[in-house]
């Protein structure tokens, strides 16, 4: 089954003089237990995206269109933002990139948990008998589970945390704070946005870890919404390279760190530092993203692109899939030889 | 909050105080050889200089003016902290923390009347303006803010004055001081105060209205940008939960702070609108003695005024410090 299925999702902005199209027709499909990583640089609209999936984004402004949006094989398309928050929280979960802003500064991270489990109804509470507990039972039982969720991030004196507010915890630990959040509630499917871009490196390991064991754990499905290749090698089962709203390449990790198609993954891949290799520069991408209200003509990567030749300046070239599921959008791909880095 | 903290605060606010007092006691006296000057009789003809001399300090006595200025200086201080204001040279020498007592509640009934309708219904107004960001009533209060700004509350109090009270007579333009002899909390009494108080809490509301609306319209829009809100969208709560226990909870801090400094000018903040309705409240006994150089009147109010204001100021900082918990004043 299916944890995520999106079909042609579209993300328009208007702006004063014109439209920024944020996310021009993209496919994800995100099978259940899997982890898939979205990569792309800052402005390439993979935040967007994965607000979209959770139909957060205010509209207006924002302008969503999509075919298909499936949630675990149920149709979230058309649902309305009441019916959503039965949906948000329990079946699909999201964390953000700064746990310092994304966690209420004047409520106890404790009390931030709570509020998942007490915001989806009673039901949840149902003991063995059937009988409903009363509201004081209930918190009662919603602050159990938060010092059970904390305790399975790996914080230390889950009942003293539970009254700390976000200022008072480390980078790391309110990062696992937003982390047991989203676990909270066993969803199906999270969507992580950057979940360690804030953190030390040292640090990043640590929580990588930790999501990637609580997600083999609970066979959650995971979307890794990231700039950063190296952290996706270990994490991701599939990767979506983002350009410019449009997906470049789509492959199984090992096949992309294998042989990347694309030559704006091939970049990507170029400017990791990598501990067994003799290169003593990284390899950049020249220039950097265009605007995403004036996006060339053709090919949108082809103003930086080493291989582009005639037809990439005037026509886009497809999303064309080969054998294995594996997609590339790139007119030269057969012929680009890459050097050996 | 840590104790040491609110010990010292309370010892600045004692010392500030004192400074207070030092100021409101030697300010009216400089340039002004002898106070007392005008309480004198007039030297008679055959009166001889000495014995003149011997009723003035007889009078000077009377109003404890006699001895050096820092004599009185000392007496002061001493009957100031055993609780004493001194007497008014009012006739019949009535002393002044009576006359502060009789006027006090009417100021009240204004000042707090004031603030609480400000508070209130600028939240409300503050908030819907913010919630229809850019629409009509947005703008409406944006334009209210720059007519209320440029426009001082003792201009809209003389405008509601001559047209609600002389010209159409639907609120008394000038309110009889003795309008509620024995106040006994009778239903006639409170709606008479009530009837006569509507203009001079109007006019200073409006200001009120439009300041707390323009505070709480810009902080409600910048704390709906910020990414916690988006976290407890995304957990699922309802809409309700996350304007109120999320939205209005950070937004309303510095909604505090306006507040408390609202509360310390409770006291001192009315004495035009008094004047202007002829209100029988603090700001016009201050006036009066003002004009009469009733020193230990003067001096007793604006001591009276600023301890409450410091007392409010102290009170604001520790509450202040209870709702939001990233402030731990004086350190941890």
């Amino acid at each position: 089954m299916k944890a995520l299925d999106v079909k042609n999702l579209k993300v328009i902005f208007p702006v004063e003089g014109g439209v920024v199209r944020a996310v021009e027709g993209i496919d994800i499909e995100i099978e259940q237990g899997q982890c898939a990583a979205i990569v792309g640089e800052s402005g390439c609209g993979k935040s967007v995206t994965s607000l979209a999936v959770m139909k957060l984004l205010s509209t207006p402004p924002a302008v969503v269109r999509v075919d298909k949006l499936e949630l675990g094989g149920v149709d979230i398309r058309d649902l309305s933002d009441k019916q959503m928050q039965k949906v948000r929280g329990k079946d699909v979960a999201m964390i953000f990139q700064d746990a310092l802003t994304a966690l209420n500064p004047v409520m106890s991270v404790g009390k931030q948990i709570d509020e998942i489990f007490l915001a989806h109804g009673k039901e949840n509470f149902l003991d063995e008998s059937g009988s409903c507990p009363n509201k004081f039972q209930r918190k009662k039982e919603a602050k159990r589970r938060t010092i059970q969720a904390l305790k399975l991030v790996g914080i230390s004196d889950a009942e003293l945390r539970y009254k700390a507010y976000p200022h008072q915890l480390s980078g790391g630990m309110r990062q696992r704070v937003l982390i047991a959040m989203a676990f909270a509630s066993n969803p199906s499917l999270i969507i992580a946005d950057e979940p360690t871009t804030a953190l030390d490196v040292t640090i990043q390991a640590q929580v990588l870890d930790i999501l990637k064991d609580l997600q083999k754990k609970q066979n959650t499905s995971l979307m890794l919404i990231t700039h950063d290749l190296s952290i996706v090698m270990n994490m991701a089962d599939e990767i979506y390279v983002m350009y410019c709203g449009k997906i470049v390449e789509r492959a199984k990790t090992k096949d992309l760190f294998h042989k990347p198609l694309h030559p704006y993954t091939h970049g990507l891949l170029g400017s990791i530092a990598r501990i067994d290799d003799e290169c003593k520069r990284f390899v950049q991408i020249p220039s950097s993203l265009p605007s995403p209200m004036h996006k060339p003509s053709g090919c949108y990567f082809h103003p930086r692109c080493a291989y582009a030749t005639e037809r990439c300046q005037t026509e886009m070239p497809p999303l064309e899939t080969l054998e294995g599921g594996r997609c590339v959008r790139c007119w030269n791909y057969k012929e680009i030889r890459y050097d050996k880095q | 909050m840590k104790a040491s903290y609110v010990i010292k605060r309370i010892l600045l606010t004692v010392f500030i105080f004192f400074v207070v007092v030092t100021l409101c006691f030697f300010i009216p006296r400089i340039g002004v050889t002898d106070p007392a000057s005008r309480y004198y009789p007039v030297q008679s003809a055959g009166m001889s200089d000495d014995v003149y001399e011997a009723i003035k300090e007889q009078v000077r006595i009377q109003y404890g003016l006699n001895g050096s200025t820092w004599e009185q200086y000392i007496t002061y201080l001493g009957k100031l902290f055993s609780g004493d204001l001194g007497n008014s040279y009012q006739s019949g020498t009535p002393k002044v923390i009576d006359l502060i007592a009789d006027r006090l509640p009417w100021t009240l009934v204004l000042s707090v009347s004031n603030l609480l309708i400000s508070l209130v219904i600028g939240i409300i107004i503050g908030t819907m303006a913010a919630w229809k960001r850019g629409r009509w009533q947005d703008r409406a209060l944006l334009n209210a803010s720059t007519f209320t700004t440029a426009l001082p509350a003792f201009f809209i109090a003389l405008i509601l004055s001559f047209y609600l009270g002389f010209e159409w007579e639907i609120f008394p333009a000038y309110t009889d001081q003795n309008m509620v002899p024995n106040f006994d909390w009778s239903w006639k009494a409170i709606s008479t105060v009530a009837y006569n108080a509507a203009l001079p809490v109007f006019a200073m509301a409006i200001g009120g209205i439009v300041s707390y609306g323009q505070s709480t319209r810009n902080s409600v829009i910048a704390v709906s940008g910020d990414e916690f809100i988006l976290t407890a969208k995304s957990k699922g709560l309802s809409n309700n939960r996350v304007i109120y226990g999320h939205t209005l909870r950070n937004a309303l801090l510095p909604i505090v702070t306006q507040f408390g400094m609202n509360v310390s000018g409770l006291i001192g903040g009315s004495v035009v609108i008094e004047q202007i309705f002829n209100w029988n409240g603090m700001g016009t006994l201050f006036l009066t003695a003002n004009s009469n150089n009733d020193y230990p009147l003067m001096m007793g109010i604006m001591i009276f005024m600023s301890a409450f204001a410091l007392v409010a100021n102290l009170l604001t900082d520790f509450v202040y410090c209870l709702l939001d918990p990233r402030v731990t004043l004086g350190g941890r």
